[in-house]
């Protein structure tokens, strides 16, 4: 088979970080402990350098295409080994491979103590490996491979230290919650697939751009009328069940916070800047189908509002840092789906692009401070460390400003666009999205204020033993803070004299759309809600930093209902454990002890005892009286001359 | 030709082994499965993906009755071949008896076994078919009895008893079967020739579906399975779960869709809400399940009972989905078979709960493991999501619920896999293996390269189903297309 070097390039990018983790699986043991990070580092930074060569023909060549082999056919199931590289996936791969090795880089400081960094590494790359082909995939089905495998790598590196339980634990949640997704996913696809006999991306655009179906030499019979609004719709629902596992959404987002089990650079890539954004591109990738259904956009929109505002309200109550980051990570994502679910792919695409930065600078932060104070991870134990960690408390302040959406950093220009959106919707949309956006503020700033600010609540041992981030664990950071403060640059809108930059380089694979507000509406818009975010700005500064207040136990918030609730984060597992785990427990015993053993294993050994009864039964009559015989036999011709009679 | 050699080979050798020494009995037996996979192999190079029957072997047995030895394989019965020596290859290889426990019967009767089930595939004359099928019980019948544990009397008569009980309905079907039509006799073709009242495929399916509910097992014709399982030894275990419950799945893929096809079609639905609502139920039950080798049986009850849907379904997506997941469920039951026979090593326990802390002590296996684990729950690029996503994607086609209902085992399957997983491999180190110090040398050399081969075959089949699904393609369409 001949390959353009564009196409050899392409099948480069996912085939790097493969080959890093069979060197690590191979030949781990022969591999230095010290170097094993660099080793995996560099295959993921060559795949950045090819994604970035790829993202700079794209223009000029347009999408490209790379059939390797036909993985599954039958019929018109088919399912290519290929890739589509087109705007949307190259601008992905250049995030994944980019804070991937980003990432990378600050995990050989963060582990180096780890006696079994080789593993971990080994599990990163196989992860950038599958984030890669989620990403490339031309169709549902080897999507659908990433997917489930993002999910393979992230219960591996949840449960990275497999001697606790606990961290087990939380990661058979992420795995089965997915796969909860997963199923729903799965349904859509087939229930797509029989309507329209194809699973590649393309195929099924050009059949819902043009209305008719797309099938070379298909065997399936298929309808010819346009599919019914019922069907799209619970196609997209279905699709979207699934995006909700993923991406960590009402429903199925239980699983996420759980998942800081993990080491914390993990928690960066895996779920903050990468794998948890799948269910954002899945729908982008088919927003033409998406937009068939009105509905599906509709329920869309409500749930990442409601997951915004709902991550938003618990994560004011949270102590862990990381937990705090993760449910900002829901909250944020949220915020995506709002915007998907208006039709403003774009911001939503860029929101995805600024979270990516500032929530991986912010969890690495996390991290680097976690680092320094030996696996603290309770805010409330912290404090004061301003002064010690220099270089960390300022890149972390330049997340949290971003996260924040305060001008000029990036958050500002995503989020704007996003609350732009909700305005052209409604204007309630838009008072809501910025009630999401304020709650940003305050848990941001709560967790900056006490982790940096007010006095210190380290013990002895900790003091003496702080230390900054080393020089794997800062440039990371500093490139990721860059980005960070900076990455509006990549969409400034016409209202700054920009020129869309991200929009109009994605206008190629997601049209624009155009915006009916006028100029002086955005800047009203825009400085309410800037003028807002300050105001609580000031409040929180006051409050954490100023009045130095730090927050009280768990067991105090019990008088007041609604902290309590925000606490106990609504005790949403709770309610899953009482309503589906629990049943299901109780059902399994049910069904094995009375329904299996009881009654149809009961049933088969009763037909052998019974067999058995009639046997011993029927053996009485072979007594060997002969008169016992002879009347029997008289007894016999009399009833057959009877039957003789009566016939 | 050759195909007869597939049942002679270890016929043959299982009679050399019961009249030689005991300590040859290992040797022959190991040197016996390795020719008859060089055999299988040798068998699929020179096999063409046609539909018609090939290595045909044809002699007269009883003319009067139209019986004879007639014996031949397309590509589907070559992957049932692969799959049962491949399995008897493993089973060999994990048997180490010692010596006051009779190594020679053992192994003899492994290999007689291996020969009836070879049998049971490569007929293709109904009543030798039905020969081989109730013989190939008798050497598992005897292998449990004498070499099984636990309440061991009971569980065999039972497991005999039921599975012989099913297969008297298909005797009588059979008969009817042969001397219906212009000639007396049992060919395949002039099986596939007949065309039958839609009554008379009614009652035929139904007796032949009879036999085949228990041994697959379908619900609710399942309960000797989980007990059988649980007292046999590993290898046995592997032969009855990686080969015999195939043995109905094939048939119902060779012998009922061209014989029955209307009744396929009108009665067929009866069982296949059957085997979905069992997939639903076993997985149900495998979650509270404390034993690895009931956990096991349990599971695979849900799997097969997949496969046995997806061919009911009698569409090409289902039958290719469902050969493929048989060589599949094959291989990956060989695999966790093998690991679990690897623990039995470090503990004589059955329990989930008695283990723990292994991957600690050996990274090698508890990594290996875990892709195996992996590719139970159908993890894509392994070998259980091929055959998976096709099987669904037929029941999907039949009818969306169905597809919904197996689904679940999806979800259900991975719950109480990591479980076991966790409970099994994980936490914190194991101080009783350390004690013992038997985990220095837990798996010898042999263990290894099975678990790195095992590994091999679940990545490929993972990766390259295609070809497999492009080979057995004629054949399918052939039996499809008989009414």
């Amino acid at each position: 088979m001949n390959y353009t070097p564009a196409q050899l390039i392409a099948l480069l990018i996912p085939a790097l970080p493969l080959f890093g983790f069979f060197i690590h699986f191979l030949f781990g043991k022969w591999i230095k402990p010290g170097f094993s990070g660099w080793i995996a580092s560099f295959w993921v930074f060559v795949s950045f350098l090819f994604s970035a060569s790829l993202f700079l023909q794209i223009p000029k060549e347009g999408k490209q295409h790379v059939h390797l082999y036909t993985w599954l056919k039958s019929g018109a199931f088919q399912v290519d080994f290929a890739f589509t590289i087109d705007a949307l996936s190259s601008i992905m791969m250049m995030l994944i491979t980019g804070v991937g090795t980003l990432i990378h880089l600050y995990s050989i400081g963060y582990m180096h103590n780890d006696k079994e960094i080789r593993r971990f590494f080994s599990y990163l790359n196989l992860f950038v490996f599958f984030m890669l082909i989620l990403i490339m995939a031309d169709n549902f089905i080897l999507l659908f491979a990433g997917w489930e495998g993002v999910g393979l790598c992230s219960y591996l590196l949840i449960g990275f230290w497999y001697q606790n339980h606990a961290y087990n634990a939380a990661a058979n949640k992420a795995f089965i919650v997915n796969r909860i997704g997963d199923l729903a996913f799965l349904l859509g696809v087939f229930l797509l697939f029989q309507h329209t006999g194809t699973l590649t991306f393309e195929s099924i655009n050009q059949f819902f751009s043009s209305g008719q179906p797309v099938i070379p030499n298909s065997s399936v019979a298929l309808t010819t009328e346009p599919l019914a609004p019922g069907t799209i719709l619970a196609i997209t629902l279905l699709l979207f069940l699934g995006a909700t596992g993923k991406s960590a959404q009402i429903p199925l987002f239980t699983w996420l916070p759980d998942a800081m089990a993990g080491p914390t650079p993990v928690s960066a890539l895996i779920h903050a800047a990468t794998m948890v954004t799948a269910g954002i591109y899945l729908i982008l990738r088919n927003h033409a189908l998406f937009m068939l259904s009105p509905a599906t956009m509709d329920i869309i929109m409500a749930t990442g509002l409601l997951t915004s505002i709902f991550g938003g309200l618990v994560a004011l109550k949270q102590h862990d840092c990381k937990k705090i980051l993760a449910y900002s990570t829901v909250s944020q994502l949220g915020l995506m789906f709002f915007a998907l679910g208006l039709g403003a792919y774009h911001a939503a695409f860029f929101h995805l692009l600024t979270h990516a930065f500032f929530k991986a600078l912010l969890f690495l932060g996390a991290g680097s401070v976690i680092h320094a104070l030996h696996g603290e991870q309770d805010i409330r134990r912290m404090g004061g460390l301003a002064g010690k960690l220099k270089l960390t408390r300022w890149v972390f302040l330049a997340g949290v400003l971003a996260i924040i959406a305060l001008p000029p950093f990036s958050g500002f220009f995503s989020k704007d666009a996003i609350l732009l959106a909700a305005y052209q919707k409604s204007p309630l949309w838009w008072l809501l999205g910025l009630f999401a956006g304020l709650l940003t503020v305050w848990y941001m700033l709560r967790l900056y204020f006490v982790m940096f600010h007010g006095n210190s609540r380290l013990d002895q041992q900790q003091e003496k033993s702080l230390h900054d981030a080393g020089t794997e664990m800062a440039v990371p950071l500093v490139v990721l803070a860059v980005f960070s403060v900076a990455g509006g640059l990549l969409n400034i809108p016409s209202l700054f004299l920009g020129n869309q930059w991200l929009s109009t380089y994605l206008s190629s694979v997601i049209p624009l759309s155009v915006s009916h507000v006028s100029h002086a509406t955005e800047w009203v818009l825009m400085g309410t809600s800037t003028l807002c975010v300050l105001g609580v700005t000031l409040f929180a500064r006051n409050k954490y930093s100023v009045l130095k207040h730090v927050p009280c136990e768990d067991n105090s918030l019990k008088n007041n209902r609604l902290q309590y609730m925000f606490a106990g984060k609504f005790f949403v597992d709770e309610v899953y454990h009482a309503v589906i785990v629990n049943p299901v427990q109780k059902l399994s015993d049910f069904l094995f002890s009375y329904i299996d053993r009881k009654w149809i294993d009961g049933l088969v050994e009763g037909t052998g005892r019974l067999s058995l009864f009639l046997g011993s039964k029927w053996k009485e009559t072979q007594n060997g009286f002969i008169s016992y015989y002879l009347f029997a036999m008289a007894l016999g011709m009399i009833g057959i001359l009877v039957i003789f009679i009566l016939l | 030709m050759l195909s007869v050699l597939s049942i002679l080979l270890p016929a043959l050798s299982s009679l050399f082994i019961s009249l030689g020494t005991r300590d040859w009995a290992r040797r022959i037996s190991l040197a016996s499965v390795f020719l008859s996979m060089i055999l299988v192999v040798l068998e699929g190079f020179l096999l063409k993906p046609t539909a018609e029957m090939q290595h045909v072997f044809q002699s007269a047995w009883m003319s009067s009755a139209g019986i004879m030895f007639y014996f031949g394989m397309d590509s589907i019965t070559w992957v049932m071949l692969l799959l049962s020596n491949l399995a008897a290859f493993v089973s060999v290889l994990l048997t180490e008896v010692p010596k006051e426990r009779n190594p020679k019967l053992v192994f003899a009767l492994i290999l007689a076994m291996q020969a009836l089930m070879n049998g049971a595939f490569l007929s293709i004359d109904l009543f030798v078919y039905y020969v081989f099928w109730e013989l190939s019980l008798i050497p598992a019948f005897f292998l449990l009895l004498l070499w099984g544990n636990g309440k061991i009397q009971k569980t065999t008569l039972k497991f005999f008893l039921y599975t012989l009980a099913g297969s008297l309905f298909m005797l009588a079907a059979i008969i009817w079967l042969g001397i219906s039509g212009p000639t007396i006799g049992f060919g395949l073709e002039k099986m596939m020739g007949l065309t039958l009242p839609h009554e008379t495929q009614v009652a035929v399916f139904v007796a032949f579906m009879v036999a085949y509910a228990v041994k697959i097992p379908i619900f609710p014709f399942h309960t000797w399975q989980a007990e059988t399982y649980s007292s046999a030894p590993i290898p046995l275990t592997i032969l009855l779960a990686g080969v015999m419950l195939k043995m109905a799945l094939y048939s119902m893929v060779r012998w009922v869709i061209p014989i029955v096809p209307d009744a396929m079609l009108s009665v067929g639905p009866v069982f296949l809400w059957l085997a979905v609502f069992g997939i639903v139920y076993a997985s149900v039950i495998a979650l509270k399940q404390t034993e690895i080798k009931k956990l096991f049986a349990w599971s695979s009850m849900a799997h097969v009972g997949l496969i046995a849907a997806g061919i009911l379904t009698a569409s090409p997506d289902g039958l290719k989905g469902a050969v493929l997941q048989m060589l599949a469920h094959t291989i990956n039951a060989l695999a966790f078979l093998m690991g679990v026979h690897l623990l039995s090593k470090w503990k004589k326990a059955g329990g989930l709960a008695d283990f723990g802390g292994v991957r600690n002590m050996d990274p090698f296996f508890g990594g290996l493991f875990l892709l195996f684990v992996f590719s139970f729950i159908s993890v894509p690029f392994t070998a259980g999501f091929p055959g998976e996503v096709m099987l669904l994607s037929s029941l999907f086609h039949w009818n969306e619920w169905s597809s919904f209902l197996a689904g679940l085992a999806m979800i259900l399957g991975a719950v109480y896999m990591l479980k076991a997983y966790q409970l099994l491999m994980l936490g914190p180190a194991n101080p009783e293996f350390t004690q013992y110090g038997a985990f220095q040398n837990p798996m010898s050399l042999s263990d290894k390269l099975l678990m790195l081969a095992l590994a091999t075959l679940i990545l490929f089949l993972g990766l390259f189903p295609q070809r497999l699904l492009e080979w057995i393609d004629n054949p399918i369409q052939n039996i499809l297309n008989t009414n």
